[in-house]
């Protein structure tokens, strides 16, 4: 037939790891689009199954060299709900701390070396480098500044092995956590600096209407723990998630593909969190939202790199208040006996809600587990994205096409590596 | 000195680096999954010793050697799960002016790097290799 091709993809840079995208056209309609990605979790699924329950937020940290951090917490929070405990005070702030560290590195870093060259027109954040030094040696040191802090609390940044079901090995004391303050005023007057920076980039006109889903608490912007919640109505505890939401394979791809039960897809990430929660963020990132225009909502995918940055401000400015308010606790954890349990773990990813669950035996040994990552739960928007964006640019060169493409996956900070292994974006036209 | 070894220690082959690692006799090494922080690992060092898999269509367990930024690396010949390989890693320290004095990348060649693989008898015989090879610059 004439006029229809096919656009393949076949390593998406700026991902992390790397996913497969394949594109059919016919004319300027999207006959067949199909986003691949292969899925490590099922691996280390099978994997957890007969380890002892404390075992799993190591395993699952490896998961992912970019959000170790969730991979730890959800699996924590999902022993600990089975075991029926919650974290004192001081050992949930420490918590909340290593993740707004994990934040700022994963955030800083899809800001500046992944997103913002897309809207300054570089192939990539090395050449961006080139014309932008100062602002890419900003975003590797807000990076590297939350590398410190997860090292700080963690015991190392990549894989933080500090972190244990019930707390921690070991507390930090308040002066080690103070020593950090420097580091992080700079950075907040740098994330704020950040939003103003990025919100003056040229966004494509696009927006969608999203089920957002996210974490909510009422009195903080949920990052370590919450209820699921969506603007459409949902509100569920984490035990509660196979009521409203399903996995269902799809030919394409080895990854399960999440979805609303009789509903479809929903978007999670930095716009969800903000939907939901922007009323529960720090005044200084609220500050920044407001003159950065964004309103109660965003719908606009390019423009989350706005609203990352945002949470940038947050994850600061909350750091600094945790170093003030935390004293050392007397124990660095608690008991935490799950055995005969079934415990769920949610919590929010860089990406989005990382959703774990566990069962475990009599034995304390894990007998069964799923791990649902946010990556995969938003496969579903990302493909719709590209079905509504790809009509009105099918007259582009193949090029340009698949970087346009590209970048409007990358809109969502897709941590591929937990979810797929190398990216191939091809695209066919008749 | 700093010897860094590069990989995933659960994807076959892709450990080549880690395994080089664990045979070289020196204090300061350490081992990344990824090229994540390695800008941070390497902006002090005078010299550095960089141990990656690799992917350039040779045989199984063939080792190449490079000096940065005299020779030009394969942009993505890397085998790397994340965003950034090494060979964009070391070419955005170079931009920034962040690049040790000296700097040597040993790849050895991959086969199977999928999740539970094991690592190949070449690639292992390989990274014994070049674990003696660097022992040997240590020494000297």
């Amino acid at each position: 037939m004439h006029n229809e091709r096919a656009i393949d993809v076949d390593y998406l840079s700026r991902v992390e790891g790397e996913g497969a995208l394949h594109v059919r056209l016919q004319g300027n309609e999207v006959m067949d689009l199909q986003f691949k990605i292969f899925e490590p979790p099922r691996f280390f699924e099978a994997m957890l199954e007969g380890r002892d329950f404390m075992e799993a937020p190591d395993i699952t940290s490896r998961i992912c060299g970019i959000c170790p951090v969730a991979y730890q917490t959800s699996a924590c929070n999902a022993m600990e709900s089975a075991a029926g405990v919650t974290l004192p005070h001081n050992l949930r702030l420490l918590r909340r701390l290593l993740y707004c560290g994990e934040w700022v590195e994963s955030h800083g870093l899809h800001v500046y070396l992944l997103h913002a060259p897309d809207f300054l027109g570089y192939p990539s954040g090395i050449a961006m480098a080139e014309k932008f030094p100062e602002r890419v040696e900003t975003g590797l040191r807000l990076k590297k500044i939350g590398n410190e802090l997860m090292t700080l609390i963690g015991g190392r940044e990549i894989h933080p092995i500090n972190t244990k079901v019930g707390g921690f090995y070991r507390a930090p004391t308040k002066a080690e956590l103070q020593s950090m303050k420097p580091d992080l005023e700079w950075g907040l007057e740098a994330a704020i600096d950040t939003v103003r920076w990025v919100s003056q980039f040229p966004f494509p006109e696009f927006e969608r209407e999203y089920e957002f889903v996210a974490l909510h608490s009422p009195d903080e912007y949920a990052v370590d723990q919450g209820r699921i919640v969506s603007n459409r109505g949902i509100d569920i505890a984490p035990e509660e998630w196979d009521d409203v939401f399903e996995e269902e394979h799809v030919e394409w791809s080895n990854a399960l593909h999440a979805r609303i039960k009789e509903r479809g897809s929903y978007h999670l990430g930095p716009m969800a969190r903000y939907a939901m929660n922007h009323e529960q963020l720090t005044p200084l990132a609220r500050e920044a939202a407001d003159q950065a225009g964004l309103g109660a909502e965003c719908r606009n995918p390019f423009q989350s790199i706005v609203v990352r940055s945002v949470e940038i401000v947050f994850a600061f400015e909350e750091s600094l208040r945790i170093i003030d308010e935390y004293e050392r606790p007397d124990a660095p954890a608690i008991e935490v006996n799950p055995a005969g349990e079934v415990g769920h773990g949610a919590s929010e990813a860089p990406r989005g809600l990382l959703y774990h669950r566990y069962e475990v035996d009599d034995s304390k040994a894990i007998s069964k587990a799923r791990i649902v990552p946010p990556t995969s739960q938003n496969q579903l928007s990302i493909e719709e994205d590209l079905k509504t964006y790809i009509p009105g640019r099918a007259g582009l060169e193949d090029e340009q096409l698949r970087f346009e493409l590209e970048q409007a996956i990358r809109n969502y900070d897709p941590c591929i590596s937990c979810a797929t292994h190398f990216l191939d974006l091809t695209v066919e036209r008749d | 000195m700093l010897v860094i070894g590069l990989g995933h220690p659960d994807r076959g082959d892709d450990a080549a680096g880690h395994q080089a690692v664990s045979g070289i006799e020196l204090d300061s090494k350490v081992l990344r999954r990824d090229c994540s922080d390695l800008l941070e690992l390497i902006e002090d060092q005078d010299e550095v010793i960089i141990i990656d898999a690799m992917r350039s269509g040779a045989a199984r367990g063939t080792i190449r050697r490079f000096s940065y930024p005299g020779d030009e690396l394969p942009l993505k010949g890397f085998v790397s799960s994340h965003f950034f390989g090494l060979s964009e890693t070391l070419t955005l320290a170079h931009t920034l002016d962040r690049l040790p004095g000296d700097v040597t990348i040993f790849g050895i060649e991959a086969g199977e790097t999928s999740l539970g693989d094991p690592m190949s008898q070449e690639v292992t015989e390989a990274a014994q290799t070049v674990a003696e090879t660097i022992n040997r610059m240590v020494a000297a």
